[in-house]
């Protein structure tokens, strides 16, 4: 094992670092559509009931179903890692996003427009941030469940980590077999645990001391 | 109220108007009947006006549309003698300072970010911004030092409160809207902020609009209170002695409530009825010259003073009469009231001394005569009469179209001998 590890740091970590990399530019992708997504249809009930609705049946769609369609149209290659990718981290951040939004005191929006707010400053400079909380906590759910599925992503020859569980699961009971999958295993638990850190220093950066619970 | 007398004496030339609303309608999608139906209403400016009614009456509609925060229907809204019906609405907002119920501030700004946030709009520079901060909150008593960098979960209700009203005048706006603002801290601190609010109106003389369901903050803050029936039928628009002495109608005088001649003892000050002058007499002076000069008036008791024209002691007869030469002691059971005091406080003081009276003192607590119950009787009989016959000088309030109420009866529509000339009473 241990061998199997010294031989190969170098590849490990920079697999490690491209499944990291993906999944923080997914990441990041992902909020903002959500959070566009989110500012369109929040203030309204049937609209927001429909995201909330996509949200939901989009995260019972198999991943690697998925993977497999988008490779007809796109090919190998990371862009349908990608895709995936960032579609399944959309998903939790639109719903949290749409909940967030639509849970600020009505009050606080009308103080906002009543002393001359416009509806977009009301957005960017109130609501936005008084939600912030909300969709980081839907950033780090995503965060959790991408990781796993960049992993499943490599099927598609993306980048990451999946590499080594795919070539380890491809010939199983071969050399070095099980080594290969643990590697990428136990990598992809890491950078869970390294993202997840990071998202809650980012959230303690980020909210105001007079919303912090 | 010599003081709004003049002001809406003012009030008659456009000019002098803070806000004309000109035949304005609201109708909501889906509601048959409109929340605001045809009102004109002007208010003057300078001037505290009151807007009250039951709950769904149109009077919160109404303050929303003369900030535009709802737009009317049709009509036209006047500021200041400028049609604002058409021009943007987030500029007209930013020029009129607008208080909700709990301040409605961002709880994720400091204090001092939430009374920023105006003049940021408007581009001031950081010194004059951080200087109005600190002016505005000295102005509503907070001290800047103390609470400029707290956040509002940080502040009691009534200190939120006071920081929504530095908020709404950071801009230092002609005109202060506000939606029951006082309605949701408890009834001390309420009462603190209003008298709060009267303090800053008399430095600052902004037009304020005020909704409030509660009709003893009408009076108390009113220079002018509207009273508003279903659709923003304006039932009556005065001044809050002569709504309080002549209510239109039923519906006024249910909305009064019972007890309208004591809420008029909150309008009158000590300072302006005619005192009593029981007999006085000077510590060390001999009692039964005291006694003599009494009995010679025909009086009950005598009023004994330090050396500087305080009072110290008030003797009956009988205790006069044990005396040989009154002492300096201070009795600490007088029932003194100052001459700001409104003939409220000062029945409150009589009821409690049992004698039936009360002593007003003046500057450095100098003695100035005697209010009795008596006084209080005549001062609300003559408040009465000369609301019944004086002439009014309230600003104009109809609304077109009179709608049938739903008791059946057509809505008066102008409080009584208003300008327009419709009377209906």
């Amino acid at each position: 094992m241990w061998e199997f590890v010294a031989d190969r740091y170098q590849q490990i970590l920079f697999a490690g670092w491209q499944h990291f990399s993906l999944v923080v530019q997914c990441l990041i992708l992902a909020t903002v559509i959500a959070v566009v997504i989110a500012a369109l249809v929040y203030r309204s009930k049937t609209l927001s009931g429909l995201a909330n609705g996509v949200s939901a049946v989009g995260l019972t769609l198999p991943s690697f179903a998925l993977i497999g369609l988008l490779i007809a149209p796109f090919g190998f290659g990371a862009v349908p890692a990608v895709i995936v990718v960032a579609f399944y981290a959309t998903l939790p951040i639109l719903r949290n996003a749409v909940v967030g939004l639509s849970g600020i005191s009505p009050t606080v929006v009308e103080s906002a427009r009543g002393i001359g707010m416009s509806r977009l400053r009301t957005l960017l400079r109130i609501e936005l941030p008084l939600a912030w909380p909300v969709i980081l906590a839907g950033v780090r759910v995503s965060a959790q469940m991408v990781m796993g599925i960049a992993a499943i992503a490599a099927y598609a020859l993306g980048p990451g980590l999946g590499g080594f569980i795919f070539t380890g699961l491809s010939r199983l009971g071969g050399a070095n077999s099980l080594e290969s999958v643990v590697v990428g295993v136990v990598g992809v638990i890491l950078l869970a645990l390294l993202l997840d850190l990071l998202l809650v220093g980012l959230g303690r950066l980020t909210t105001p001391r007079g919303i912090r619970v | 109220m010599s003081e709004t007398e003049s002001i809406t004496n003012g009030a008659k030339t456009t000019t002098a108007t803070g806000i004309m609303l000109d035949d304005v309608t609201k109708r909501f999608p889906g509601q048959t009947r409109p929340a605001v139906g045809g009102l004109t209403m002007e208010i003057p400016r300078g001037s505290i006006v009151m807007l009250v009614g039951p709950s769904g009456c149109g009077k919160t509609t109404t303050l929303k549309m003369i900030n535009r925060l709802i737009e009317p229907t049709s009509g036209r809204i006047i500021l200041d003698g400028d049609d604002v019906t058409g021009i943007d609405g987030d500029q007209l907002r930013r020029g009129i300072g607008y208080v909700i119920q709990a301040g409605g501030l961002f709880p994720h700004m400091t204090v001092a970010a939430n009374i920023a946030v105006v003049p940021k709009m408007l581009n001031w520079d950081k010194a004059r911004i951080q200087a109005r901060v600190d002016e505005l909150l000295e102005l509503v008593s907070l001290n800047p030092a103390l609470y400029r960098d707290r956040y509002p979960k940080e502040l009691s209700g009534g200190q939120q409160q006071r920081v929504g009203v530095a908020r709404a005048l950071a801009a230092d706006p002609p005109v202060l809207l506000m939606d029951e603002p006082f309605g949701a801290v408890d009834p001390i601190t309420r009462q603190r902020l209003q008298d709060e609010l009267l303090h800053i109106q008399s430095e600052l003389h902004k037009t304020i609009v005020c909704v409030t369901h509660d009709f003893d903050e009408a009076v108390k803050l009113g220079d002018w209170i509207a009273i508003f029936d279903e659709g923003a039928q304006l039932v009556q628009y005065d001044s809050p002695e002569r709504i309080l002495a002549n209510p239109a109608n039923e519906f006024v005088e249910n909305f009064i409530g019972s007890g309208a001649g004591l809420k008029q003892l909150t309008l009158t000050r000590v300072n302006e009825v005619d005192l009593v002058m029981p007999v006085t007499a000077n510590a060390g002076d001999l009692a039964s010259d005291t006694l003599s000069r009494l009995q010679g008036e025909g009086g009950q008791n005598a009023v004994v003073l330090d050396e500087r024209g305080r009072p110290i002691q008030w003797l009956s007869r009988r205790q006069l009469a044990r005396l040989d030469r009154h002492t300096d002691a201070v009795d600490p059971k007088l029932p003194v009231i100052g001459n700001q005091a409104t003939l409220n406080d000062a029945l409150d003081t009589m009821l409690v001394s049992s004698t039936g009276a009360a002593l007003v003192t003046g500057p450095r607590d100098r003695f100035l005569g005697m209010v009795t119950v008596q006084t209080v009787m005549e001062a609300i009989t003559a408040a009465n009469d000369a609301a019944q016959q004086g002439s009014s000088s309230a600003p104009v309030g109809i609304n077109s179209g009179v709608i049938e109420r739903s008791d059946g009866a057509s809505a008066p529509v102008e409080g009584d001998a208003a300008p327009a000339g419709q009377g209906t009473r």
